[in-house]
C-alpha cells in the first residue's frame, strides 16, 4: 500500500506546473493590471494570504460560463485542488472536498 | 475542507485553489479564474482524526472563504452535506459491488485552462457494509494514481438505479461513500539486459482503499469539541437513500 502523495517520481507535476509563470505573486507583469488585487490583510487563523490565478487563455477567450444544474456537473464543483510546499523545496498535490455540516451549541 | 492527514502533514504551505464566481450567488462558476488561499503550517490547523492510522483531516474554510469575500473573491463550489453521507442506515441500501465515481488530481492531473478536476469511475471491490481488515475503510476497484489523496468517493447514480433488496428506481441518488486515500502496489522484476541484473518497481495494481463517510463525522466532532459545538442534523439521514428525481442533495454553502 502507498499513499497517493505525488511528492516523488512524478515528472508530469513537473512538466505541469499549477501556475504558470505569469500568476506567480512574485510576477508583476502586464496581467497584473487586470487582475483583482487584495488589500493587505492581517493574518487570520486559516488564510494567511489570499490570491489570484487566471488560466493562460482567459484573457483571450473571456471566461466561460457553465450552468451547474445536474447531479454529475456539480460534482466537479466539490473538490478543491490542494498544492503543498515542503521545506527541502519540494512540492506535492493532493485533493480536497468542501463537507457541509451543521453544528448547535453542545 | 476535508483531505487526508498525509497530504498535509509536514508541508510549511498548502495552497487551496477554487474556481472563481462573479458573485456571490454561486450562480454559475467563472471558468478560467480561480480564488485561493494559502495556508502556512496547515498540519497545526487541520484537525486529523482521532484515530492515528485514519487518515482523515477536517479545516474549516468558512473564515478564509469569507475573507475572499471581503476583497471581492467569489468562489463556487458544491458543498457535498453530512445528510448524503454514508451512514448505518444508507449502507443498508448498496449491495456488495456499486459503481462508485470519484474525482480529483490524479498524478497532478487537472483541466488547467478551467481549473476543473478529473473524474473517474470504478467499483467497490469489497462490500462497504463491511470494515475491510477490522478497519474503517472498503476497497475499490479503479485506476487510483498518486494525487488522487483526499478525493470523495461518491455513489452517483442517475437515471435507472437499484437498492438493494428493494427494487429498480427511476431518477438519482448521491451518496458520499468516503474519502480516497491510497492504493495498493506490488513490486515489479525488471531484467535488465545485458547485464541480466533485476531490479524492481513498484506498479500500482488499481485497488484503491477508501476510509468511510464516519470518520469524516469523527474528525469533525474532534474538531468542534473544543468549542462547545456539535453537530446537528438536518435532514433525515436516509433521506438520500430514497429514491428521488428532484432532490438536491448538494448545496452551495
Amino acid at each position: 500500500m502507498t499513499l497517493l502523495e505525488t511528492d516523488e517520481g512524478l515528472e508530469g507535476y513537473e512538466d505541469h506546473p499549477d501556475v504558470p509563470p505569469a500568476q506567480h505573486d512574485d510576477d508583476h507583469g502586464a496581467d497584473d493590471h487586470d487582475r483583482p488585487v487584495p488589500s493587505p490583510v492581517e493574518a487570520v487563523d486559516v488564510a494567511q494570504a489570499l490570491g489570484t490565478l487566471r488560466a493562460p487563455t482567459s484573457e483571450l477567450c473571456q471566461a466561460l460560463h457553465l450552468r451547474v444544474e445536474t447531479l454529475l456537473e456539480q460534482l466537479f464543483f466539490t473538490t478543491l485542488y490542494i498544492e503543498t510546499s515542503y521545506a527541502d523545496g519540494r512540492k506535492a498535490s493532493g485533493t480536497g472536498f468542501v463537507y457541509n455540516v451543521h453544528v448547535g451549541g453542545g | 475542507m476535508v483531505t487526508n492527514k498525509h497530504v498535509i502533514e509536514g508541508a510549511e504551505t498548502a495552497r487551496l485553489r477554487f474556481v472563481a464566481c462573479e458573485d456571490d450567488t454561486m450562480s454559475a462558476p467563472l471558468l478560467g479564474q480561480a480564488h485561493h488561499i494559502d495556508i502556512q503550517a496547515p498540519g497545526t490547523l487541520f484537525t486529523g482524526h482521532p484515530t492515528g492510522d485514519v487518515d482523515v483531516a477536517v479545516l474549516p474554510i468558512s473564515p478564509g472563504v469569507s475573507r475572499l469575500k471581503e476583497h471581492g473573491q467569489f468562489v463556487f463550489f458544491r458543498a457535498v452535506t453530512s445528510a448524503v453521507s454514508m451512514d448505518d442506515a444508507s449502507v443498508q441500501t448498496l449491495d456488495a459491488m456499486e459503481e462508485v465515481t470519484f474525482l480529483g488530481y490524479p498524478n497532478g492531473l487537472y483541466d488547467q485552462v478551467n481549473f476543473l478536476p478529473i473524474a473517474r469511475r470504478g467499483h467497490t471491490a469489497t462490500p462497504p457494509a463491511v470494515d475491510y481488515g477490522g478497519q474503517p475503510v472498503f476497497l475499490v476497484d479503479a485506476s487510483v494514481f498518486p494525487g488522487s489523496s483526499g478525493s470523495p468517493v461518491f455513489l452517483a447514480q442517475t437515471g435507472t438505479y437499484s437498492i438493494r433488496n428493494t427494487g429498480a428506481y427511476v431518477g438519482q441518488r448521491v451518496m458520499l461513500l468516503g474519502v480516497l486515500a491510497a492504493v495498493y502496489q506490488r513490486t515489479v522484476p525488471v531484467l535488465q539486459v545485458p547485464t541480466a541484473t533485476a531490479s524492481f518497481v513498484r506498479d500500482a495494481i488499481d485497488i484503491g482503499i477508501v476510509y468511510k463517510a464516519r470518520t469524516i463525522n469523527e474528525a469533525v466532532d474532534v474538531a468542534l469539541a473544543p468549542h462547545g459545538l456539535k453537530r446537528s442534523s438536518e435532514e433525515p439521514p436516509d433521506q438520500v437513500a430514497q429514491p428521488s428525481a428532484s432532490q438536491d442533495p448538494l448545496s452551495e454553502q
